[in-house]
């Protein structure tokens, strides 16, 4: 028997095309793909633990409120000795097996792959576009690239975490409440003209 | 001359050769571009626009702003889009405009409710409180509640809601910034520019369609060498130069709140004659600001005195901004009057565009002021020592009568002046309205006789007139200091000091005046304090006089001050009066809190973007999408859509329901249970934790096994439950009820935090992670066998009540092996990116076994067949384990456990609890009603407790009859008797029955 492709829960919500006002700058939005794992510092393990992802990714866990990318992996800060593992490649990929075998013991580690879903937002209105749910102040003098929040969007707990500056976020919210905040955002961005983008 | 008969051949900011049209009461008239309604209306004539709240007086425009206590409208889009109770001041024409007078009947000439201003003695302060309470014969509160009070509901408020959907979009957004100015006269400009050229990033809010304030009715002057009308622009182009600054025109800062937080409302299209209808209507910001510069400005106080109300009475400032903003002149004969340096400058400029000034009348003795010399220059008919003390007029001024004070206090008449216009000014009051919601303490400045900031609470400074500045010099100066200090608390630099020369102003000798004494009305004449809610002297010397002494109970008593107001133009001339009466000064009498908002914010502002489908987030299952394809029809159950049944051709709900149950009984079933909670419990001290948590024991369980939990509270009571499996020595797959999967997880974290923090255990929510396909019923085994690969789902390997790891169509699986409907079942979870295909090869399978989906009614009726409770149904906070036969699965031998203390108290070991209990009907079948009570006669006496009550209610297809659970006291020794259920259409006989009504050995979960 083959085995099933998995599907995102967002696919039939987020086809391809050009959505809202007109104009030459629209709102992007596009799913990432990416399998996460959820890494919870046992007590006293913290040196271990820190040694061990970077052995096995070569990223040193941020700080709180950051995030750090190396090739293909990311590390988020999610909340005390509590971090989110992101790795590039198909969201079967095992990233659980590979972070259970270099931690052992120093850690606890939970698949969140599907747990998940990852929304990128990006554009010179992106900012925008998420204040209107989102209370963080992204002015690139307080936020940036390499900036991390765990903040509530239009009612929906999401972690929110800047890419680059043009400025791109990537929003990872709930799975099953992704549909609800892919509407939200999709409202949000119509004033401004947004593609959704493969 | 153009749109309108007393409009000014030049000069304003208003374009007379753009002519917009608009009607008033179905009168159709004309304005100009840039006129408000009111501006428009007094061009016309027109100075009665509304009738008063309480005794119907007509009424007209005071003010020009949005202090505006009088004339309130409703303006009429169409249906949906209608808004009352507008200030005809804040409202912007354009091309087509309706609007409509409120509170009268039948016309705005002649209404019938003016009957209630000849009727006034039965209304004074406070007359609901002390009257229409008998006749005696009649029952306790019947008048009251029968008639009085339902006609003084019909005959309050004044316009009148639309009762058709709003149709309008309304937007919302959060904004941070350095310094937020509020206000855009002259102070918060200075301020914005300071703090902008300081590199601050700044958000200026003005109420108003175009900044500048005052500036924009100087009609003198010149700041830096422009003329003072021009420097707003020329401020406003300046700030516009900044990247950094943001310019919110027509927005309101409706309140103060905590942390530097304001709430912003803008007005986005009301004045447009044809809005984007995609567009949003109105945008609520919330600003999380640094620093604060309150640059409000102040409110020019009306004089009390008889009939103070008369249409064509306004305040001085006001006429000075209609004239010199919209060329607008309030009448052809004005009578100017007040006890502050203003009404010179009024008089002047009336003088000045050919309005006949009949008198200009100070209170003052000798006010020894430039003005006044200026209006003595010019040959205006100055008379000082001279108040008002009443006026004449049908639907408008038609007169005034004066008087001079007297030593020993009398006041001796004076004469009649004839007039069509009275202009007052009794002084201005600071607007320190944000100040107070910031929680900041006002002091009372004896000097100037009003409050003015004292101490702040909150990171802000207020600039300008509101912060008790003098003349338009200080109040530049003052604002361009506030703009730098904000800049400077915000970490910003000094930065360079712009100098502000200012020339040629008439200004006052003092920035707020004094407050007048009112002169008291003679016989039934009414002197008005609070224009909006009709207070009168009289009512504020009535409520003295009955003892009420402090500003906060007088508010209440007489109303004065209360409801959108706010008593902006009404508060200090109340305070004065209260104190006078009382004998005190104006601190001892206190000041009310000013509320939030500052003006009416609209219900859809709030709302937001929060409505239909976007008004709570909204779960769905990775299946979701499948069961729609179905047509299943769905509930909600929390947040979640989940499908409720699947109905087939001309199936209604019952025939879909007893189909589906029938099919589970008979074959198999599958089932959506992926909303489920989930938490993933990890750690060398796992099974130890969730020993102390559950009522269960845990660490003999092995893994590959299950058990059924049991969560109390810390009294014992029952609040949650679910199946939790051993996956390994250190790993368990903790599931709860679907609404209780937060509030579990956020207990066991508190536990772990806070109670044992030496346990080596952590907590994740898996509940989004893993899709939970249920399949149930007596061919469930032969269904998923062949999907499964990697483990024996014989009996003896995978036993009722254990789980394992294996592939399931071609997925990585955990495989439960239990039951929530009494039958052979299993669980199969799987990721949710997988959960619609392995799903759909599940239900394949299904199909073809002749059973079929079935949704989360049929799941209902299927465990209460078998008995099995549900928490928050057989459940309410006050039950124990016990009370629902559940004592088995306390683990005795345990230490202890979450709860365990209270489940010894003397009120739990009780065997006349209330016990869970089946009821079968007896005779007729009848379908109970949730939560109907149990008695134990058909018709108890009032006043009997009842013994319990239904908890659960079903027909049962496959048992066919009814079938109900129930709470009742000492149930369980019950057994058999008869009791009843009272309904609307009487009492049901009930027989009690064990709460198992189906399979009571259980044989069926093997198959």
């Amino acid at each position: 028997m083959s085995v099933p492709e998995p599907i995102s829960q967002l696919s039939a919500h987020m086809q391809p095309g050009r959505f809202g006002a007109d104009g030459n700058t629209p709102v992007l939005l596009s799913e990432r793909r990416r399998a996460i794992a959820q890494v919870m510092g046992r007590k006293g393990q913290d040196a271990r633990l820190r040694a061990a992802i970077h052995g096995a990714f070569g990223l040193d866990l941020p700080h709180p409120g950051s995030s750090v990318t190396r090739d293909s992996a990311m590390a988020m800060w999610i909340a005390p000795e509590t971090w989110l593992i992101l790795r590039d490649g198909s969201p079967s990929d095992d990233l659980t097996r590979d972070l259970t075998a270099a931690c052992g013991d120093a850690a606890s580690i939970v698949d969140q792959t599907w747990g998940k879903s990852i929304i990128r937002v990006s554009g010179a209105r992106a900012c925008a576009v998420l204040a209107k749910g989102c209370r963080i102040d992204l002015h690139p003098r307080v936020f940036g690239p390499g900036k991390s929040a765990v903040t509530p969007i239009a009612h929906i707990h999401a972690v929110l975490m800047q890419v680059d500056a043009t400025p791109a976020f990537d929003l990872i919210v709930p799975s099953t409440l992704a549909r609800d905040f892919v509407e939200w955002l999709r409202l949000s961005a119509a004033e401004y003209g947004y593609e959704v983008v493969a | 001359m153009s749109a309108g008969a007393f409009r000014t051949a030049t000069g304003g900011r208003i374009d007379r050769t753009h002519t917009l049209r608009f009607t008033f009461d179905g009168r159709p008239l004309q304005g100009c571009a840039g006129d408000t309604l009111a501006s428009a209306l007094l061009a016309n004539g027109r100075h009665l626009v509304g009738r008063s709240f309480k005794y119907h007086r007509p009424r007209g425009i005071v003010t020009s702003g949005s202090e505006e206590p009088n004339a309130l409208v409703t303006v009429v889009r169409d249906g949906g889009r209608t808004t009352p109770n507008l200030r005809a001041t804040q409202v912007e024409l354009y091309d087509g405009l309706t609007a409509i007078s409120q509170n009268r009947w039948p016309s705005l000439t002649r209404d019938l409710g003016a009957i209630n201003d000849k009727l006034s003695l039965m209304f004074p302060a406070g007359f609901y409180y002390k009257t229409f309470m008998g006749p005696r014969f009649l029952p306790e509160n019947w008048a009251w509640t029968k008639v009085f009070e339902p006609a003084i509901r019909r005959a309050a408020g004044l316009g009148r809601a639309p009762t058709s959907a709003d149709p309008d979009r309304y937007a919302s957004r959060y904004a941070h910034c350095d310094v937020l100015v509020a206000g855009a006269g002259p102070a918060g400009l200075a301020a914005a520019l300071a703090a902008a050229e300081a590199g601050a990033r700044v958000i200026v809010a003005d109420e108003q369609s175009e900044m500048g304030g005052s500036l924009l009715s100087a009609s003198r002057g010149a700041i830096n060498g422009v003329p003072t009308a021009q420097c707003a622009a020329d401020a406003l182009a300046q700030l516009a130069g900044h990247a950094r600054v943001r310019l919110l025109p027509r927005t309101t800062v409706f309140g103060y709140f905590a942390q530097n937080m304001a709430g912003l409302a803008e007005r986005i299209s009301d004045h447009d004659p044809s809005p984007d209808p995609e567009g949003p209507r109105e945008r609520l910001w919330q600003v999380r600001a640094r620093h604060v510069v309150i640059a409000t400005g102040a409110i020019e106080r009306p004089l009390v005195f008889s009939n103070n109300d008369r249409p064509g009475i306004m305040l001085a400032g006001a006429a000075l901004t209609y004239l010199n903003r919209y060329g607008v002149t309030p009448g052809q004969r004005a009578v100017i009057a007040g006890s502050h340096d203003g009404i010179y400058a009024a008089a002047l400029d009336l003088a000045g565009v050919g309005v006949e000034v009949a008198a200009v009348l100070d209170t003052r003795a000798d006010p020894q002021s430039a003005a006044m010399a200026a209006a003595l220059d010019a040959g205006l008919p100055i008379r000082t020592g001279t108040c008002i003390v009443g006026s004449r007029g049908h639907l408008r001024v038609s007169e005034i009568m004066i008087g001079a004070p007297m030593a020993d206090g009398s006041i001796r008449d004076a004469g009649r002046i004839p007039c069509d216009c009275l202009l007052m000014s009794g002084g201005w009051t600071p607007s320190v309205h944000l100040f107070s919601q910031s929680r900041g303490k006002l002091r009372f400045d004896a000097a100037a006789g009003v409050f003015l900031p004292g101490v702040s609470a909150q990171s802000e400074t207020s600039a300008g007139a509101c912060g008790g500045a003098s003349g338009l010099a200080a109040v530049i100066e003052s604002g361009a200091a506030a703009g730098r200090t904000a800049a400077q608390a915000c970490g910003f630099g000094l930065g360079r000091a712009r100098a502000y020369r200012v020339e040629g102003i008439l200004e006052a000798t003092e920035a707020t005046g004094h407050v007048n004494a009112p002169r008291l009305p003679q016989g039934m004449a009414k002197a008005f304090v609070d224009f909006q809610n009709d207070v009168t002297s009289r009512d504020l010397e009535l409520a003295a006089r009955e003892g009420f002494r402090s500003i906060e109970h007088i508010k209440r008593y007489t109303t004065t001050g209360m409801a959108t107001d706010q008593g902006k133009t009404s508060n200090m001339n109340a305070l004065a009066l209260v104190s006078g009466t009382l004998n005190t000064t104006v601190p001892d009498v206190g000041l009310t809190t000013f509320r939030q908002p500052y003006t009416p914010v609209t219900f859809g502002t709030l709302a937001g973007m929060a409505r239909g489908d976007l008004f709570d987030p909204i779960r769905r299952t990775s299946i979701d999408g499948w069961a729609q394809g179905k047509g299943a029809a769905f509930e909600d159950v929390g947040t979640w859509k989940r499908a409720w049944y699947f109905p087939r051709a001309k199936e209604d709900m019952h025939a879909a329901v007893a189909r589906e149950c029938r099919t589970v009984r008979a074959a198999v079933g599958v089932f959506d249970a992926s909303t489920l909670g989930k938490i993933e419990v990890v750690g060398p001290d796992a099974a130890e934790f969730l020993e102390r948590m559950y009522v269960n024991a845990f660490k003999a369980l092995k893994p590959g096994r299950c058990r059924y939990g049991i969560l109390l509270n810390e009294a014992g009571f029952v609040i949650d439950d679910g199946v939790i499996a051993r996956l390994a020595q250190d790993r368990f797959h903790v599931t709860t009820t679907t609404g209780g999967a937060a509030s579990v997880l956020n207990m066991m974290e508190d536990y772990l935090q806070t109670e044992w923090p030496d346990l080596q255990v952590w907590l994740t929510s898996t509940t989004e992670q893993w899709a939970v396909i249920a399949v149930q019923g007596p061919r469930a085994r032969d269904v998923i066998a062949p999907l499964v690969d990697g483990a024996d789902v014989g009996g003896e390997a995978l036993p009722h009540m254990s789980v394992c790891e294996a592939k399931v169509a071609g997925v990585p699986a955990r495989l439960f092996r239990v039951s929530f409907t009494g039958e052979l079942g299993f669980e199969i979870n799987v990721p949710v990116g997988a959960g619609r295909s392995v799903w759909e090869a599940v239900a394949a399978r299904v199909e073809d076994a002749g059973g079929c989906a079935y949704g989360t009614e049929a799941m209902h009726v299927l465990r209460a067949e078998k008995g099995y409770i549900i928490v928050g149904q057989e459940t309410d906070g006050t039950v124990i384990p016990e009370d629902l036969g559940l004592g088995w699965a306390i683990g005795k031998s345990k230490a202890d456990f979450v709860g365990r203390r209270s489940l010894v108290r003397p009120d739990m070991i009780r065997t006349d609890r209330k016990q869970l209990v089946g009821l079968l009907t007896r005779g007729r079948d009848v379908l109970l009603d949730d939560g109907a009570q149990v008695t134990s006669v058909a018709a108890p006496a009032k006043g009997t407790a009842a013994l319990g009550h239904v908890t659960s209610s079903y027909h049962s297809s496959v048992l066919g009859k009814s079938i109900a659970l129930a709470l009742v006291r000492g149930g369980r020794g019950l057994m058999g008797q008869r009791l009843h259920v009272p309904m609307p259409k009487g009492a049901v006989e009930v027989e009690v029955v064990s709460p198992v009504f189906y399979d009571p050995k259980g044989e069926k979960l093997n198959g």
